[in-house]
């Protein structure tokens, strides 16, 4: 059984899921895993609305989105996004052993370490970052699907 | 007359701008938004919100978005319920000619124009 692909990405759906890494990965679902989105009505039917025939939409808590990702079968074609890599872990703890984590953009704010052009980590990122690569899971950014991936520990460790 | 913001990734929608301005000249009543990659939809959204006051002269505000899907378009149709504006993906030159010739007209009647002049302007040149 193939597990979920899990990106981390403050941007949520946009251009780099729906014109790269659907067509990529071939997906069939995606889910937005955010306590905070599902209580914006407005940012949530605006994700809800790039539904098409081929491709499911959801968003969901945290808890929610595990309880719909772990009833498939099968998770390739299934991508589960989260807004910080503190909710990719919580989400982790559920249950859902991830091996690798994709991260796309986390934006600029004061404070936060310059890993590319389009990441940007916190202290408390950085942590989380810790935690994952010590419960074995490999954290890499990547854009979109011909980026290279970038290992987020190695370049940590360089700054 | 309506205030027309163009939106776009990287630097697409200020330099769209500069082409469209080597072609009709300096424009009044036209804005661009760039969204670099290190800015997330909360930096993106203060941008369009100040450029909009800028070019909200009370007929509404024409936004020209790059791509169905992408950030900016995402970040402005919400900005839609809120706002006097409405969006248009898949900019490009002709649509912005004529946004620009067109201004006068009601908000409404310049979404149908821009639409058809995007959808003029793409046409096998043949060679």
């Amino acid at each position: 059984m193939c597990l979920e692909f899990a990106r981390v990405d403050d941007r949520f759906i946009h251009g780099q899921v729906l014109l790269g890494w659907t067509r990529e990965l071939k997906l069939r679902r995606i889910v937005i895993g955010c306590d905070r989105l599902t209580c914006e009505a407005r940012r949530k039917s605006m994700y809800q609305r790039m539904a098409t025939s081929e491709l499911a939409v959801d968003v969901l808590s945290i808890s929610a989105a595990h309880e719909l990702v772990k009833k498939e079968a099968d998770g390739s074609g299934v991508m589960v996004i989260f807004g910080s890599l503190t909710d990719a872990l919580s989400y982790y703890k559920l249950g859902r052993k991830m091996g690798r984590i994709n991260v796309g953009c986390l934006r600029h704010e004061p404070g936060k370490k310059r890993i590319s052009d389009s990441v940007f980590l916190s202290e408390e990122d950085i942590r989380v970052l810790r935690e994952f690569v010590i419960l074995g899971v490999e954290v890499v950014a990547q854009g979109i699907p011909g980026d290279k991936q970038r290992n987020l520990l190695a370049v940590v460790n360089e700054l | 007359m309506v205030g027309v913001l163009l939106v776009g990734h990287g630097r697409l929608a200020s330099e769209l701008l500069a082409v469209c301005e080597l072609v009709l000249g300096k424009m009044d009543g036209v804005e661009a938004v760039d969204l670099e990659m290190s800015e997330g939809m909360e930096d993106l959204e203060k941008k369009v919100r100040e450029a909009y006051d800028h070019r909200e002269e009370g007929a509404g505000v024409l936004v020209l978005v790059d791509v169905k899907g992408g950030t900016p378009g995402n970040v402005c149709s919400l900005l839609g319920d809120e706002l006097k504006l409405k969006v248009v993906s898949g900019m490009n030159l002709p649509m912005l000619i004529k946004a620009l010739t067109y201004r006068q007209e009601t908000l409404a009647r310049l979404v149908e124009k821009v639409m058809e002049g995007g959808a003029d302007g793409i046409e096998e040149l043949g060679g």
